[in-house]
């Protein structure tokens, strides 16, 4: 396993679509700061340092689908140059294949939002003056964070079990963003709709989905019951997609 | 041209793609009525023609990003295939290679649209108690579309140029949802940071209109700035496309 990793780590670093994904998210951050920086030079934007780290908050939620691009770069469309045949045939375990990729996946992901979110902290800081209450931004900054990681990870393992197990692009981008975007506004109109017991079930399901936590606008701060759900939801997500993504792919008929 | 569309068109009703794609379309929409149904057979009052047909309005902006599918349908992973690559050194000229997928495209995509809205008011109109404000909710539903037709094509504009001018096919996607429906929302907090033009200019933005249509009802001078607006999109992301298409290098 440890060659393996190595080998798809190197692959995906080496490869010019990382690099290039990377640069565009650093570039946009910096761009999201010089923006307050100069907006704020203008006398438009008053706010301090923590007030920047709360801006980017909403933006936490894109992470759900920038996972599914990274998971295209680690993937990198092994069903359409045949190249997940030669791995296969050239008798490498496949559950070895797939928690491989994933995990490098999931790597390459964590780096990415990482120098990301270092390139804009650290510019903001050195642009924006700190404020008194910037302590506290910092920490809602911080949880928000964490709490958001397990639900990117979830994202990101649903995309890693449908490539592996849909052979064409379109249609298994298809397979991940209408159930990622789909699944949340359509449990919510169901509870709406039904009977009691249905809005109840339906209520229920709409909490087990990765879009659920971001709906909810004002958490107090460290609430662990929040959490907790983020947590759990995101782990159920990527366990649950793992498990029957792996279970699949081991039975493929890879062509 | 008339027979690389015959052979285009061949190739795609030959192809499972299309069907498949539109059989799940039907799926959902079948589910979607069956749920309807199934609240109004437990008695739920508010389940009639107007409330369900009154839906497709606000359903219209899926419509944008259908062409990823049908496009891709029309496309078909050329670049990953290298069969573009065939057709271009068997000496097709380029525009008719571009034009005449993108008419295809335009066919399937309005074929499939049919379809869809076709099952989906038959359904409504077959299974839901009718009342007075049917008529009402026909003339809106056809506003709508009328407004939404035009958008639609602005989407398979870009769309169909992603598909041309980028050999990834997730990027590709990724690049024509995000010209169709994020850049709307950098120009609004662009408007209400830096301009109030740029607000302006995403009022012209075609998600933006198709959205707007339901609370614009019966403004029709609205649908001629829908038209026009959806052409400038549809002209521009083709013509753009195209010029790139002709100096671009097909490895």
């Amino acid at each position: 396993m440890k060659h393996y990793l190595t080998a798809e780590w190197g692959k995906a670093m080496a490869r010019p679509y990382y690099r290039i994904y990377l640069s565009v998210m650093v570039a946009l951050a910096a761009l999201l700061a010089l923006t307050w920086w100069w907006t704020g030079r203008e006398g438009m934007f008053q706010g301090t340092f923590g007030v920047c780290l709360g801006l980017l908050v909403p933006f936490l939620s894109m992470g759900l689908y920038l996972a599914v691009m990274v998971a295209d770069v680690v993937f990198s469309e092994q069903h359409k140059l045949g190249t997940l045949k030669n791995e296969v045939s050239y008798g490498l375990p496949r559950a070895r294949i797939y928690l491989g990729k994933l995990l490098t996946a999931a790597g390459a992901g964590l780096l990415l939002a990482f120098l990301t979110l270092l390139v804009y902290a650290v510019l903001c800081r050195l642009l924006i003056p700190a404020g008194p209450r910037d302590g506290a931004a910092i920490q809602t900054f911080l949880f928000y964070l964490l709490s958001d990681i397990p639900l990117w990870l979830g994202a990101l393992s649903l995309t890693m079990a449908v490539m592996f197990n849909i052979a064409h692009t379109i249609p298994a981008m298809a397979a991940v963003l209408v159930p990622l975007m789909g699944l949340g506004p359509f449990f919510r109109a169901i509870m709406r709709l039904g009977p009691e017991w249905l809005s109840a079930g339906a209520g229920v399901l709409y909490r087990l989905t990765l879009t659920a936590p971001l709906d909810l606008a004002d958490v107090a701060l460290w609430d662990p019951a929040y959490l907790l759900w983020c947590w759990g939801v995101g782990l159920l997500w990527t366990l649950g997609s793992t498990a029957a993504g792996l279970a699949l792919f081991a039975r493929r008929d890879i062509r | 041209m008339r027979n690389y569309l015959a052979a285009e068109c061949y190739k795609t009703f030959q192809r499972k793609y299309f069907y498949i794609a539109l059989a799940v379309c039907l799926a959902l929409e079948c589910v979607l009525l069956g749920c309807c149904w199934l609240t109004m057979s437990w008695g739920n009052p508010n389940i009639t023609f107007s409330s369900t047909a009154v839906l497709v309005p606000f359903l219209l902006g899926m419509g944008l990003c259908a062409p990823l599918i049908t496009g891709d349908i029309v496309f078909s992973d050329q670049y990953k295939h290298n069969t573009l690559k065939n057709e271009v050194s068997y000496g097709v000229p380029r525009a008719r290679i571009y034009l005449g997928k993108l008419a295809v495209t335009a066919l399937i995509s309005v074929l499939a649209a049919l379809a869809m809205l076709g099952l989906y008011l038959g359904g409504c109109w077959l299974l839901f108690p009718h009342a007075a404000g049917d008529g009402q909710i026909w003339a809106l539903v056809g506003y709508c579309l009328a407004g939404a037709f035009p958008l639609w094509l602005a989407g398979l504009g870009v769309v169909n140029a992603c598909y041309f001018l980028i050999r990834s096919n997730t990027i590709a996607a990724f690049t024509g949802v995000g010209i169709l429906v994020l850049v709307s929302q950098v120009f609004q907090l662009l408007g209400l940071l830096i301009h109030p033009v740029f607000e302006v200019i995403r009022q012209f933005m075609p998600n933006v209109m198709v959205d707007s249509l339901a609370g614009m009802a019966f403004q029709w001078d609205y649908v001629g700035l829908c038209w026009l607006s959806g052409l400038v999109w549809f002209v521009g992301a083709t013509a753009i496309g195209l010029l790139a298409f002709c100096k671009k290098e097909i490895k």
